[in-house]
């Protein structure tokens, strides 16, 4: 299916992000060799690693390249570009987890909410997210039982 | 609480951890908000504006980390930031902590806590701090890879919408998550003949709408 329709487009988007995973490859050296001349594609997922077997991550200052002849666009950290946007859409998503931080202290705030604790990742000198220390091999305390053991 | 925002300092960075906006609702439930000089000016949120919506500013990022109870910013905390926080001490902002050892170790021997933005959970398995980005950046894909269809971008010569008379141009967008769904959303905008492909029907039936 990729591949019939990579064949016949103008331009294809690599939007494929697994949390915490290196991206899938979906599109071949091979695929890009046979797309259309002056096509274009675009990598989101190059911070993950890139979900074409040919991408390489580029800069805002020198964003695109050529493989056979098809355009590559694989800017890390594309919301840079924007930043002005970036910054407001960013706020307004953190906000309300920045006043609940605030008004209650971190002790608190954590502890009334289960999605905000799955955001710890440190706490004194412990790693208490699983996937951070599985990443390392290093053993890691469970988060609610780190604010628990020590006082904010 | 005092509440500091740094000026970010990695290379090409103008985003800001608090906009005036975020500041003037926090100053309004009694916090003090402390901001480095400069913060905000790259993106035309200059110091005037954030000591309008009641922060103090600070000299330089030292001060700012040296006085707040919590700090709020946008990217990983690059090694000078990460040897001025503390035990006691708040840090609310991305950190990408799996392919970085030596953040991780320097965060773990300031004794801070930290929550990473990435993290945080919503309901249905959704990522809340993470989805405004890949909103973002899937709009910014299509609006990027127009550019990339001019001829003198290398490109093929080929109108992104077309023009009455002209087919438009063929985009495939993979993965129906949110970059795909907010893609395949700006490409139809534009007039492009738009494919989504995604293993999962239920997200099909939301980005197909």
């Amino acid at each position: 299916m990729i591949e019939k329709f990579a064949l016949q487009a103008d331009m294809v988007i690599g939007a494929v992000l697994i949390p915490g995973a290196e991206a899938p490859k979906l599109l071949t050296r091979d695929i890009i060799g046979r797309m259309k001349k002056g096509a274009v594609v675009v990598d989101v997922a190059i911070d993950q690693g890139g979900c074409f077997e040919t991408s390489k991550a580029t800069t805002h200052q020198e964003p695109t390249y050529l493989v056979d002849e098809v355009v590559h666009y694989c800017v890390a950290n594309m919301p840079g570009a924007v930043p002005r946007t970036s910054a407001i859409a960013l706020n307004n998503a953190t906000l309300p987890y920045v006043i609940s931080l605030a008004d209650n202290g971190y002790k608190a705030a954590l502890e009334n909410d289960p999605d905000l604790l799955n955001g710890l990742n440190i706490h004194q000198g412990r790693i208490t997210c699983e996937a951070v220390a599985g990443s390392f091999g290093h053993n890691y305390l469970p988060a609610e039982l780190a604010i628990r053991n020590k006082t904010a | 609480m005092l509440i500091g925002v740094p000026k970010e300092i990695k290379n090409h960075e103008y985003r800001v951890g608090l906009t005036p906006t975020s500041v003037r609702e926090l100053v309004a439930r009694g916090h003090r908000l402390l901001v480095e000089t400069n913060a905000g000016k790259g993106i035309g949120m200059d110091d005037n504006e954030y000591v309008q919506a009641g922060a103090l500013i600070a000299a330089d990022g030292k001060e700012v980390f040296a006085k707040s109870a919590m700090v709020v910013k946008v990217k990983e905390p690059q090694p000078d930031e990460c040897n001025r926080l503390r035990e006691g001490q708040l840090l609310f902002t991305y950190l990408h902590l799996a392919p970085d050892p030596e953040q991780t170790r320097l965060l773990l021997d300031s004794g801070v806590t930290a929550i990473a933005y990435e993290t945080v959970t919503g309901p249905n398995g959704t990522l809340p701090l993470l989805a405004p980005m890949s909103e973002v950046a899937g709009r910014l894909s299509i609006q990027a890879g127009a550019h990339c269809l001019e001829k003198a971008q290398g490109g093929a010569g080929v109108l992104l919408g077309g023009v009455p008379g002209v087919a438009p141009a063929k985009v495939l967008v993979i993965g129906g998550g949110v970059v795909g769904d907010n893609a395949a959303g700006m490409a139809r905008g534009m007039g492009a003949d738009v494919t989504i492909l995604d293993c999962s029907l239920p997200r099909l039936h939301i980005t197909g709408r």
